[in-house]
């Protein structure tokens, strides 16, 4: 009886510290999420989800960066969900309707302070995700490349060459726009 | 280098994620090759406006209760169903610093020990003082001597304490979040500093009256990993210090001015 009480508060104290060390990145995955998905309460899915994932491995956790292990395990998620949801196929695809670039844009119109802040949201939303995804990771995350070849799994050569390609799509969007 | 060498690097080199030699090679190129300047000039500007135009989210408020909600439902075999609040709100307040806190020993070993490397060198007194005062500002615990969000509380607190009013704009929609202002001592005379944070990254921003004040277009000074700003506007001179990157630094320096 004895034993089962202080095993439990050893667990107890195990949530403890993950929440501590997790929960306040949740902004972070949140917004990862959201660009993954383009959704928001897909997003929330996605990072209750990853949370729990996150949880049932804290065990295997050695130290480093808890944003960019979670980060990582949130976008594995989002692909993972995105795969499942079958009727979503063309999202799977990449290729966009125009349904979701202009739900991505009434939802970012409703949050946007400036004109500017919803072109550039909406220009995002229209990149493939392998372009999307690279840009949320260093110019909103703020991510070191070091850390964004972490979250990938690619080299960091890979991060630069991608990140440079995903800007040159994003400055031809804008550009367009502007027209 | 050839354009060809130079124009994969251009990303790499806003980002300030270049090797010391690969940034100077790129540096000197672009000195003397007008078509990768311009590339990169555009490049640039792309990145500040797509750094300054969009934010993190803020999860919302059920997601966060969702999200605790089925920790503690998983957990429970595991683990006591009594949650000790306090002990969990300590850990999360310490946990909101402890990235600062990391940036600041970063800063303190790299600043350091760049400080003590360049003192010897004269150039550029006014670098080395608003590096130092900068560098100093985050190891210590003199941060900010009136800690305030709201820029009516951090522009009157130095009324009487300067000769001038300084400009305090509220910048959060910009991503750019006041942290409050102190007094500080620069160039022989006493300046404002305000303080602003982006992401996790602290913005010095000095200024002083000036007659003769700095350059209308910033100009951008690179110190190992750190960025200055600087300019000149209505007999004002600005100094802005950061270890954001440079693209942040202009996105800054465009909120400002466009605030103020």
């Amino acid at each position: 009886m004895a034993a089962t009480v202080i095993g439990a508060e050893a667990a107890g104290g195990r949530l403890e510290e993950f929440e501590a060390m997790v929960l306040p990145f949740l902004d972070d995955a949140y917004t990862l999420a959201r660009h993954l998905t383009r959704h928001e309460f897909d997003a929330q899915d996605v990072v209750q989800e990853a949370s729990l994932r996150a949880w049932r491995h804290f065990d295997g956790f050695r130290g480093g960066n808890p944003r960019v292990w979670l980060l990582t395990i949130v976008r594995h998620t989002a692909y993972t969900w995105l795969s499942r949801a079958s009727h979503r196929a063309t999202e799977a695809l990449d290729d966009v309707g125009d349904d979701v670039i202009a739900a991505a844009a009434q939802a970012d119109d409703a949050l946007a302070v400036s004109e500017q802040r919803a072109v550039v949201s909406r220009a995002l939303a229209q990149l493939p995700r392998e372009s999307r995804e690279i840009v949320v990771l260093r110019d909103i995350e703020d991510l070191s490349y070091q850390e964004i070849a972490r979250v990938l799994g690619v080299p960091i050569g890979t991060v630069m060459s991608r990140l440079a390609r995903a800007r040159q799509r994003l400055r031809t969007i804008l550009s367009g726009s502007e027209r | 280098m050839r354009c060809d060498d130079v124009l994969p690097l251009l990303d790499g080199y806003i980002d300030g994620e270049l090797s010391m030699p690969e940034s100077e090679s790129v540096a000197s190129h672009l000195a003397v090759c007008s078509s990768c300047s311009t590339e990169y000039a555009a490049r640039l500007e792309s990145v500040s406006v797509t750094r300054g135009a969009l934010q993190r989210d803020v999860a919302p408020d059920m997601l966060r209760s969702r999200v605790r909600a089925s920790l503690r439902e998983a957990a429970a075999p595991r683990a006591a169903p009594v949650v000790v609040e306090s002990s969990r709100r300590r850990s999360l307040v310490a946990n909101r610093w402890f990235p600062i806190s990391i940036a600041a020993l970063f800063c303190l070993v790299v600043g350091g020990g760049w400080l003590a490397a360049h003192r010897q060198s004269s150039e550029g007194a006014i670098v080395e003082e608003a590096l130092e005062s900068h560098v100093r500002s985050l190891i210590g615990e003199h941060l900010v001597d009136v800690p305030s969000s709201d820029q009516h509380t951090v522009k009157p607190w130095f009324a009487g304490k300067i000769d001038f009013s300084p400009q305090v704009p509220k910048l959060d929609s910009l991503g750019f979040v006041l942290v409050g202002g102190r007094l500080d001592y620069l160039h022989g005379r006493p300046v404002a500093a305000i303080v602003y944070q982006r992401r996790r990254h602290v913005i010095n921003l000095y200024s002083w009256p000036e007659t003769d004040a700095g350059p209308a277009t910033p100009e951008q000074i690179d110190r190992n990993g750190y960025h200055l700003l600087h300019w000149g506007r209505d007999n004002t001179e600005y100094w802005a210090v950061s270890d954001v990157a440079p693209a942040d630094l202009r996105a800054f320096e465009v909120a400002f001015e466009q605030a103020r």
